[in-house]
Formats: structure tokens, sequence, C-alpha cells
């Protein structure tokens, strides 16, 4: 087992102006390479614990925070933002609110502009992030006259520029039409494969965190809940049940014909067991 | 009677300006601007700060226009039939909605710029270069003769 | 049946010269529950906006109730169709959740008793009664785009119309909103939702429509429209998980059907093992 490039003890935050916690007691590890996916109800905290994760809380947003956060080893509450910065991107739900400019090129540059590289340096990443995102040809375009897609795959690129090592994605897919959520996922699956990145992202969609995360981390009320593999995570009736997780299709399935009598030989998660599961019963 | 003319004068000229607003924004780029204002001396925080609120008025308007739909679909006419008086009611509905949608945009554009950096180091590089040309000298003179011209009307004649 | 909304040769071309609707023709019967679906862009808002009468066509009929929207205004509408606009936050305006519901009842200068009535019923159907003083961007996702469904429920409309009712809610707020939807259709009205949740239109949706492009590339019964993949595809839909599989088990199950829920095909997969 390599090293964690994320390490979470005993987290608590509060708001400023606030009296209650919006994360308590929270501890987890995430290792290189990792996909994690981050689920719960709305108003539980997921968001709060991406921007901790990112060093923006409470840096930059203040208020109270114990426990500490180590990313690539470095503290997150003392360390620089612009060093941070280059270690853990983030892109945020909403892809009307995080894209500022009036041109993509100028959108993806923004951060490396902020960390004063050379011209050509800042140039030289924008170009290959905006590869990576599949969105060359865009560079003159206005970042509002383009699809909801690709508006995330710009918020992402723009994060690709600062080089980090770890992406959190809050949410990316929660506002887009079918393909654009097929287009964001195939993008975040060649960094995690091609580039070797660490993934973090919190979403409500469980055929797909069935289909790429390595491991889940639902937080309930502020607290953590569970944190295991897809599998472990769905057939956990309790966890289910007090998170409101809608658990994948082919896994319902499952418990359907459990309740008629027929007993499948594991618990599925993606389609193809589920297929396969079936078939040995039945043929 | 003269106040009263000298407060419609004020509104006036404020409403211009509001009104005039959308034209910056239409006709300069809004990167342009910040990095132009650098090179004249204010700081990047703060010429960034500005540009981006201007860019955020087309979101302001289709704010307004949604809400004044969402009215409509409950049978308020009032902005389309109503009298003076009622309408003079029914706009401030609009604002609170308004200022809350505008807040809770700035604080996330915080948060996305915070995100990148910003802020963080003295100084940044701008991959868009400018530079004053003849074209903008050639503005330059003539806004300054103009604004002399209005001067010089306003104070003597 | 009657056709409670009919449309004709609806074409819609935006100011700026865009033509988003290309044609459309549509007849929607009275208790229907329609699912609309298609990629961003493929006309779908701009086709509610045309039933509303937010926008009059630029050329051909919509007919709603028997009123052409052409000569009838949208609060003349109101009454008869409730459209519930997307992003409960961009439309919220009152001061209270009691206030932001009685807004449409108040403008319908009825009585202060029916007002009251009104409000309290809306409230009820909704789940906000212990709301109602409440600031309503204070509440949660799910309450606010409950206040939202609570304002047209208010109108008493016989037709609702959802745009995206369930995007940005978590899994609890998305039930709600759908069994808010389940309940009216029940009670004999029509229910016509846009939505990019396949789940969802599988498995509440009596008739399915795919939008195109401005025009309607599908249009039929939902098991229809979810028995041809490949031209859905086309305009990038998948269908749901579960429908998916049971195509894949047709051959070892000997039945060529569409499945729509987890529950048709658990039932004929134990059917299947015992005989």
């Amino acid at each position: 087992m390599s090293k964690p490039v994320i390490e979470v003890n005993n987290l608590y935050y509060r708001y400023p102006r606030s009296n209650d916690y919006v994360l308590k007691d929270i501890n987890f590890s995430v290792e290189k390479g990792q996909f994690l996916a981050i689920t719960g109800e709305n108003g539980a905290g997921k968001t709060t614990l991406s921007l901790i994760l990112s060093g923006i809380i409470p840096q930059a947003k203040g208020g109270k925070m114990h426990g500490n956060v180590i990313v690539c080893g470095l503290d997150t509450q003392k360390e620089d933002l612009a060093v941070l910065s280059q270690k853990i991107g983030i892109v945020l739900e909403d892809p009307e609110t995080q894209l500022f400019t009036t041109k993509v090129f100028n959108e993806v540059a923004f951060g490396a502009e902020n960390l004063g590289l050379p011209r050509e340096e800042i140039i030289k990443r924008a170009k290959w992030a905006l590869k990576v995102v599949r969105l060359e040809g865009y560079e003159e375009r206005h970042p509002t006259m383009l699809s909801g897609g690709q508006k995330q795959r710009v918020a992402i690129a723009s994060a690709l520029t600062m080089r980090p090592d770890i992406m959190v994605l809050d949410e990316p897919t929660s506002q887009l039409d079918p393909i654009g959520t097929i287009e964001v996922f195939e993008v975040v699956k060649e960094l995690k494969q091609k580039y070797g990145m660490t993934i973090i992202m919190v979403t409500h969609k469980s055929e797909e965190i069935a289909a790429f995360a390595d491991n889940v981390l639902v937080i309930n009320q502020g607290e953590l809940l569970t944190f295991g593999t897809p599998k472990e995570v769905f057939s956990n009736k309790e966890v289910i049940k007090k998170a409101w997780i809608t658990i994948p299709q082919v896994s319902s399935l499952y418990l359907d014909l459990l309740d008629k009598g027929l007993q499948l030989e594991e618990f599925p998660i993606l389609p193809e067991e589920g297929v396969r599961l079936v078939k040995q019963k039945i043929s | 009677m003269e106040g009263l003319l000298f407060g419609l004068v004020i509104c006036y000229r404020l409403l211009t300006l509001i009104l005039l607003m959308p034209l910056i924004s239409m006709t300069t780029e809004v990167n342009q601007m910040a990095i132009g204002l650098v090179k004249l001396g204010m700081p990047y925080k703060i010429a960034y700060t500005a540009t981006t609120a201007l860019n955020m008025i087309p979101s302001l308007e289709e704010q307004v226009r949604t809400i004044m739909d969402a009215q409509k679909l409950r049978a308020f006419t009032v902005f389309e039939e109503g009298r003076i008086h009622e309408k003079l009611f029914a706009y401030p509905a609009l604002v609170v909605p308004m200022v809350i949608g505008a807040m809770k945009k700035s604080m996330l554009v915080g948060v996305a710029m915070d995100a990148r950096a910003f802020g963080c180091k003295k100084t940044r590089t701008y991959i868009d270069v400018i530079r004053f040309t003849t074209k903008d000298y050639a503005s330059l003179v003539f806004l300054l003769t103009l604004i002399g011209v209005l001067t010089y009307f306003n104070l003597f004649c | 049946m009657t056709n409670i909304i009919r449309i004709q040769n609806l074409i819609y071309t935006y100011p700026n010269g865009f033509t988003a609707l290309k044609g459309i023709n549509i007849d929607i019967k009275k208790n229907d529950f329609v699912g609309i679906i298609g990629q961003n862009g493929a006309g779908k808002s701009t086709l509610l906006k045309n039933i509303t009468g937010l926008l009059k066509p630029t050329s051909g009929d919509v007919i709603v109730g028997g009123l052409n929207t052409k000569h009838t205004s949208v609060a003349r509408l109101s009454t008869k169709l409730g459209f519930v606009l997307q992003n409960p936050d961009r439309q919220l305006f009152a001061d209270t959740v009691y206030n932001e519901v009685s807004f449409g009842p108040k403008n319908l200068k009825l009585t202060e008793q029916e007002i009251n009535e009104r409000v309290e019923y809306a409230l009820g159907y909704t789940g906000l009664s212990s709301v109602r003083d409440k600031f309503p961007p204070a509440l949660s996702a799910g309450e606010r785009a409950k206040v939202v469904i609570a304002s047209v429920i208010a109108m008493k409309p016989e037709i609702i119309i959802l745009d995206e009712p369930t995007t940005g809610q978590d899994n609890r707020g998305c039930y709600q909103i759908m069994n808010i939807a389940k309940e009216f259709h029940k009670a004999g009205h029509t229910v016509i939702m846009v939505t990019h949740h396949m789940a969802l239109v599988a498995e509440y949706a009596c008739r399915t429509i795919v939008f195109c492009k401005g025009e309607v590339l599908l249009d039929g019964s939902t098991e229809e429209v979810f028995s041809q993949p490949e031209i859905l595809k086309k305009s990038y839909i998948l269908p749901p998980q579960i429908t998916q599989m049971g195509s894949e088990l047709s051959t070892v199950l000997n039945r060529k059907k569409t499945y729509l829920t987890v529950s048709d095909l658990s039932k004929d997969i134990f059917t299947r093992y015992q005989g």
C-alpha cells in the first residue's frame, strides 16, 4: 500500500457566525490514483468537505476548524493557497458561476496567471489542458455560449492548468443532460487512467459510483456514516435507508428477487454482473 | 420646485450611468479592461473585482426576466396592464431575489477565483498584451477635447 | 377522450433568427402523464413556453383547453395550466412561504377566505404546512422546489407542467417531488414533465416524446420509445439500466418485452425461475 495523498483526521468545522458544526469527527484517507465518491443528502456537508480539502475553507472563508487535513504532505490550514492549488484542483457544481472571463482561453489560463508563471509556460499549459478535455478549437469562444457539458470541461481544464495531482469535482454532472454527463465522465476517467490523478467526486448518481469509484464515503448530517467499496456501501441496508441513497437498479433487482425467494449468488452493482448472475439461475 | 427639478436631474444622471453600463461590457472585453486598469496603476485585485462585477450584469437581467415570467404565470398582470402606482409597488418585489441571487453568485465566483489561486501572489502574469495604438491616442484626444468643451459650456454659458 | 392540448404545425423562431421549433404536431389527452426528453437545446423549454403562452408561436397554433394561446393572456391560461419553471432559486420572490403561495390566488381576485383555503390546500398537498412563515431562500433545496410547486397548485390548474423538477435535488427531494406529480395525475389531471432522468420517465410517464434539434424524433407509449435504443442513441439518450438488462436477458426469459421498472423484470425472472 502506498502512502495516502489525502489524510483527514478528527475534522470538525463550523462556519463563521454559526454555533453548529456542519462536519463532525470526520476521518478518512485516500491513496494516490484512487477514485473516491462522496455521497449523502443535500446539506449533509459534502460541498463544505470538498472546499476544506482544497484549503479554501478555512483559509478564504474563515470559520472554526479542528483536527487536520493533510494533502500531499501539506497542511491545508497553513499552506499557501497558491501552493495548495497546484496539488489539488476543484470544479464546482454550477457551470455558470465558476466561469467569469469572456474567452475560453483566458478562463483556462486564469489560474496559471495568478501563479505568476512565465507567459510561454501558461500558454503551453492552457493548450495542453484544452486538449485533455477535448476542447481544442474553442479557445476564442465566449464561455457562456457553450453547452453545459462543455462549460464543465472548461472548468476542469481551468483547474488542470495548475497541474494538480488531485481533482475534486463537486456534483459536476447534476445539471447536465445525458450527453454532457457522458462527456464529463469520459474526461474524468482519462485523468485517472492516463494521468494517474486522484479523483474525489461528490455525486448522488449511484450507477455512476458503481461504474467508476473505488471507494464511497457517505456523509449524514455532518458525520461520516460509512466508508467502503461501492459494493459494501450499496449492500448495507441500514446506511442506504438512513442516507436516502438510491442504489443502482441492478442492486434493487437483487433485493426484489430476494424478497420473492430467489437469491442470486452475490450482490451485483453493475448491470453486466446482474445479467450474468440471473443467467446462472435460469438457464 | 427647484429642489424637485434638481432631484430629477440627479435621478436621470444616475439612470444614464446605469443604463450605459451594459454598453461598456458589450464594447470592451472585460478582461482587457482589467488589464488596462492594472496598467494605469490600479491594484489587480480591485481591477478584477470591478470588472467581474460588470460581467454579472447580463445574468442579473435574465434573473429579473425569470421572476417576471414566474409572476405572469400566476396571473400577475400589473407590468402589462397596471397603473403607475401599482407598478411602483411591484418593482421592489423584483429587487429582493435579484440581490440574493447576486450575493450568492458573487460568493460562488469568489470561491471559483480562490480555487485558482487568485490574489496569492503580489504580481501576476497576463497572457494578453495590450498596447496603446494610434487609435487609442486619437480617441483619447477626442474625449479630452469633448470633456473640455462640455466643461467650458457648463461653466461659462 | 378529449385533447386538452393541441399543438398544430408549431414553428418558433427567436428574435435572433434561431428556429428552435421546426413544425411540431402534438395532441395531449386529458389525464395523460407525458415525459419529454432530449438533449439541451433540443427545443424542450421553448415548447413549454409556447404551451404556457410566455412565447407566442411564429406560425401554427397552440390550443389549451379550447383557448388559442395567440389570443389568450398568460394570466387567463394560468388557471388552466400551471408551469413550474426550472431552478426554484431564480423565481422565489416573497418574504414568506405563505405569501409566495398566496400570490397567485390573490391575483385571481378571490375572497380572503378562498385565498386562505387554497393556500392551506396547496401547503398540505406539498407537505409544507410547518414552514409557512419561513423565508423561502432559507429553506432546503427540496423545500424550495416544493414551494414553487405549491404556488402553482394553489392556482388549481388542470394541467401541470414541470421543467426539470429534480435537477439539483437529492434522492429524498426527487422522491417527494415525483410523489406530488403522481398524486396530481391520480386525481385525474394532466402532467407534462421535461427531464434528463430516464429512470423517472420510465417509472412515471405513460407517454414519452423525444426531441432532437427542434423536431419530434419519437412519440409513443414509454415502452415503445424505450424499445428503440438505436434511435435514442442519436439524441444521446440511454434507456434506464433495468431496460438495458431486460433486453440482454430477453433470450433466456423467452420474452421480447421492454421492461421499465425493476419490479416488472423481477416478476418475469421469478416466473421463469419457477417454471
